[in-house]
């Protein structure tokens, strides 16, 4: 006999929506009913959530800081800085790390990112070569490795080929109509990115050889027409599923309120996108519109010791935002560096150790909500860059707009009618 | 089917339940059941609520290389 945590939200007509994250269950009942804070279920056997200490079966490798584009909301600010590569052994290192930390727990297939910083196929030679390693790593494992890389999409027909013929992943970022994708993402010469984009992704599916998927950033600009861009992204290219996000106020868009969004605005029309793809049997996904798989998670994201990156410097990092040591962030995020002259990574076991107390546990206003097991506390990163030092322990900044999302959510599984935002 | 909505006897009108005491105040997940006007299961396979993918919840990217 267990008890389970239940959640009261009043909704119109005196009814309530009952909601019980522990059995992923949602009930409409008349609000005269009275419903304690825990019930019990005769069936229900908790299960504890599995985090292995530093075993790390896939990583990102964040190959560089340089890109062909300047998007506006670059959290990178990529093409701004002085170039840097990932050192090759660096990278090896790394492939090395997930390979044997997949034999010593068993699992069959080690995984490995290509992303950005900047843009990674602008590292050719490097991103040739972490293939061809994967490859014998593979071979002297017999272990499989899927290999993912992260792409604007810009990119030369010879090299659209060598993408399709070697990775099994790729995620494009497109930011929807062709127009508002243009202001958002301009190449570094000031012309429009779009076009390009749309080549190679007809190429990429048309090769049939490569899972493509979409991550769209939403922002002042394009938010209005976010439902508009669905239909048109599902029109144009089916069945790819298409990640939202909005932007975070950090690197190019720092300083530019004319682009930043507000929560509650991104949340209206995230609402009445997410119906609008439900209707046309578009697959979308957004970090905190998650309900069922998650329930077991107590992290927004890899961060608390799951993400095992590695940037262009060598930094060992916990988020693929923090990827220098020159960000004021890296205090927080980075727990190891690759040492050239050992050629080893050292991981710093305390800043792990501390890494992996980023949980929603440890956020005390958090405790008796609803929204926790979706929200998770939300993204560390844009917490650290708003209250510092003390981040950890703090609600979201968007809190507010987070729960309203999460009781969307849920009124629309109940099949109830959007409410007002 | 992803959600099993079921009629009771006039739920949706004020103080329909009112005559049932034993729905006034529940202690199990079944009772709940029981009472409720529509319930939806969230962790059946048709559910495709945004998510289920990206097991890491990555706000960065939505390739998921994990298993």
């Amino acid at each position: 006999m267990t008890r389970v945590r239940t959640y009261q939200i009043p909704i119109e007509e005196r009814r309530k929506i009952v909601y019980i994250p522990e059995l992923l269950k949602v009930y409409l009942v008349n609000d005269e009913i009275d419903i304690p804070e825990y019930l019990i279920d005769e069936d229900y056997i908790p299960s504890e959530p599995s985090r292995p200490i530093l075993r790390f079966p896939r990583c990102d490798l964040i190959l560089n800081n340089f890109c062909n584009l300047r998007c506006i909301y670059c959290y990178s600010s990529a093409g701004e800085h002085q170039r840097k590569e990932m050192p090759l052994a660096a990278a090896e290192k790394a492939i090395d790390r997930v390979a044997s930390d997949c034999q010593i727990t068993g699992l069959k297939r080690f995984g490995v990112t290509l992303t950005g910083g900047g843009e990674p196929l602008l590292s050719h030679k490097l991103v040739e070569s972490i293939v061809e390693y994967c490859r014998r790593k593979r071979e002297e494992t017999g272990l499989a490795c899927k290999l993912a890389i992260v792409s604007n999409g810009n990119f030369s027909a010879q090299t659209c080929k060598f993408v399709t013929d070697n990775f099994n992943n790729v995620s494009i970022s497109v930011d929807g109509l062709p127009d508002l994708h243009d202001r958002h993402r301009p190449t570094a010469t000031g012309k429009g990115s779009f076009a390009p984009l749309e080549r190679n992704v007809d190429r990429l599916l048309s090769s049939g050889k490569i899972d493509v998927g979409f991550r769209m950033t939403i922002s002042e600009i394009n938010v209005e027409r976010l439902s508009e861009a669905l239909v048109f992204l599902h029109r144009k290219w089916p069945g790819v599923v298409i990640g939202l996000e909005p932007i975070e106020k950090v690197g190019r868009c720092a300083d530019k309120n004319t682009i930043a969004l507000d929560p509650m605005k991104f949340v209206k029309h995230f609402i009445k996108a997410l119906r609008i793809a439900k209707k046309y049997g578009i697959q979308i996904r957004h970090s905190l519109a998650t309900l069922k798989p998650l329930i077991n998670e107590i992290s927004f994201c890899g961060v608390n010791g799951k993400i095992f990156a590695i940037d262009p410097e060598g930094n060992i990092t916990s988020c693929t935002r923090v990827n220098s040591s020159c960000d004021p962030l890296a205090q927080y995020f980075h727990y190891g560096k690759y040492d050239p002259e050992c050629d080893q990574l050292v991981i710093d076991i305390n800043a792990y150790l501390y890494l992996r107390n980023l949980t929603v546990n440890s956020v005390p206003g958090c405790k008796d909500c609803f929204a926790q097991y979706s929200c998770k506390g939300d993204c560390c990163h844009l917490k650290a860059g708003v209250f510092g030092k003390n981040f950890a322990h703090k609600k979201s900044p968007k809190c507010h707009a987070n729960r309203l999302l999460i009781i969307e959510l849920l009124r629309m599984e109940m099949g109830l009618p959007a409410g007002e935002i | 089917m992803r959600r099993s909505v079921r009629s009771m006897q006039a739920p949706q009108k004020e103080g329909a339940l009112i005559s049932r005491p034993n729905l006034r105040g529940v202690s199990t997940v079944d009772e709940l059941e029981s009472a409720s006007i529509a319930t939806a299961d969230l962790s059946d396979p048709a559910f495709k609520l945004a998510g289920e993918a990206c097991c890491d919840q990555c706000c960065d990217d939505y390739v998921c290389s994990s298993d």
